[in-house]
């Protein structure tokens, strides 16, 4: 979906760094919501974050990096079927009326989730890669109504196949289907114009965002 | 925004009413004044878009307005920050605001909104009917009337329009250009036609 999320060319959003920023967390409602999220999987990379693109626009600015994984874990719990936003609501009263919450221990579901977090993902070799390094492509022109990783930024413009990843699951459809994933070099100019100066941008792209030049 | 998705509906039940609540008549006229009357630079767009981001969105048409008003006056020195949060402050206390009302300015107000302002003459244009362009790709400073999701695209001039300013720069040509929206959006979705109204320097032959 090309929905507000994808910040990738745009200005107006003030610094992408500050002091402190590289601390993974700055709270602690913010590990807890990290586990939430994770622990109640089934943990689908990309059906995670077409949920959390679909937090309304002004929201999504506003919410910190972890409000959004709390908002993905309370709606992918509600359309499971798992829970209800009332429920949610209800035990936000009572905290907020002063009930500890009761805290609950499961070694079992944390050493497993624990080994899940551990265990290793390498890409697969590519099987059919259809571009090699070297090849000139351009990002396809499209309108995606799912989760994509194609930033806006990027479509129609031309670049270089830079390194060919491997296969991975595509964002767009399914981890299930695979196809070769490439890193693609792209000169800014042909971005932005040629007033951005000599620099370059490096993108890793599922093949079929691309299509030959 | 344009091109994006999941803001929701274009339009509403109601929303072809010019304002839904009185201060946006209030609003609205406040910010044409001070510009009729010179009280603020005239830059309400590039002011707009300096609003952070989420309460760009989150606030209203009007309130906007209000935003661009406001920085505008204050950038001419003819309030100051602190008198319009002074002011701010006495009416969340309670105070009503006196009601000023001065038909002359008003009058003038008329006049001036109802002055045509006829485009100016088409300037050299660079590209005829039917000729192929495509939209440069750019990173502009500042308000600009090129759609981020037209740049790189390629179409065809369906007509010159008479010559506008661009902002930030000089009178130029101005051409309506039709785009395949294949060659916008891919063949996603349903096949039109997109027409858009650019200005000669957002243009290169194709």
């Amino acid at each position: 979906m090309d929905g507000v999320h994808d910040l990738g060319g745009m200005q107006g959003f003030g610094p992408a760094t500050w002091p402190g920023a590289e601390e993974p967390t700055h709270a602690d409602w913010e590990r807890r919501a990290f586990v939430l999220a994770l622990a109640t999987g089934p943990y689908s990379a990309h059906g995670f974050r077409h949920t959390i693109e679909r937090i309304g626009p002004a929201r999504y600015l506003e919410e910190s990096y972890y409000g959004k994984w709390l908002f993905e874990a309370e709606l992918a719990l509600v359309e499971t079927g798992a829970i209800t936003h009332a429920e949610v609501d209800a035990m936000a009263a009572r905290l907020a009326a002063g009930e500890t919450p009761q805290r609950t221990d499961d070694p079992v579901a944390a050493a497993k989730l624990v080994r899940a977090l551990q265990r290793r993902r390498p890409l697969r070799p590519p099987v059919a890669p259809r571009f090699a390094v070297g090849d000139s492509v351009r990002v396809r022109r499209m309108r995606p109504f799912w989760h994509t990783r194609c930033p806006r930024y990027l479509r129609g413009a031309a670049g270089v196949i830079a390194i060919v990843h491997g296969d991975d699951g595509v964002p767009d459809v399914d981890n299930a289907v695979t196809e070769t994933v490439y890193a693609v070099r792209f000169a800014a100019r042909d971005l932005w114009g040629a007033d951005v100066g000599d620099h370059l941008v490096h993108a890793d792209l599922w093949q079929r965002y691309l299509e030959p030049v | 925004m344009g091109g994006m998705q999941g803001f929701g509906a274009a339009t509403w039940p109601g929303a072809e009413e010019p304002w839904h609540e009185d201060w946006e008549i209030r609003a609205f006229a406040l910010a044409l004044i001070t510009g009729v009357e010179r009280l603020r630079r005239n830059s309400s767009r590039a002011d707009r878009e300096e609003m952070a981001p989420a309460e760009y969105l989150r606030v209203g048409y009007f309130e906007r307005w209000v935003y661009s008003t406001e920085r505008g006056v204050v950038a001419n020195g003819v309030v100051t920050p602190a008198e319009i949060k002074a002011m701010a402050d006495r009416v969340a206390g309670g105070h009503a605001p006196t009601p000023t009302s001065d038909p002359a300015q008003a009058a003038h107000l008329l006049a001036e909104l109802r002055r045509a302002r006829p485009l100016a003459a088409a300037v050299a244009p660079r590209f005829g009917p039917g000729a192929a362009v495509r939209v440069r790709r750019a990173r502009p400073v500042g308000h600009n009337r090129l759609p981020r999701y037209l740049r790189g695209c390629r179409g065809r001039v369906e007509r010159i329009h008479p010559g506008d300013r661009v902002p930030g720069g000089d009178i130029e040509a101005v051409y309506l250009v039709r785009f395949a929206s294949c060659d916008v959006f891919g063949d996603d979705g349903e096949r039109c036609t997109i027409l858009a109204d650019l200005f000669e320097s957002y243009l290169e032959a194709a």
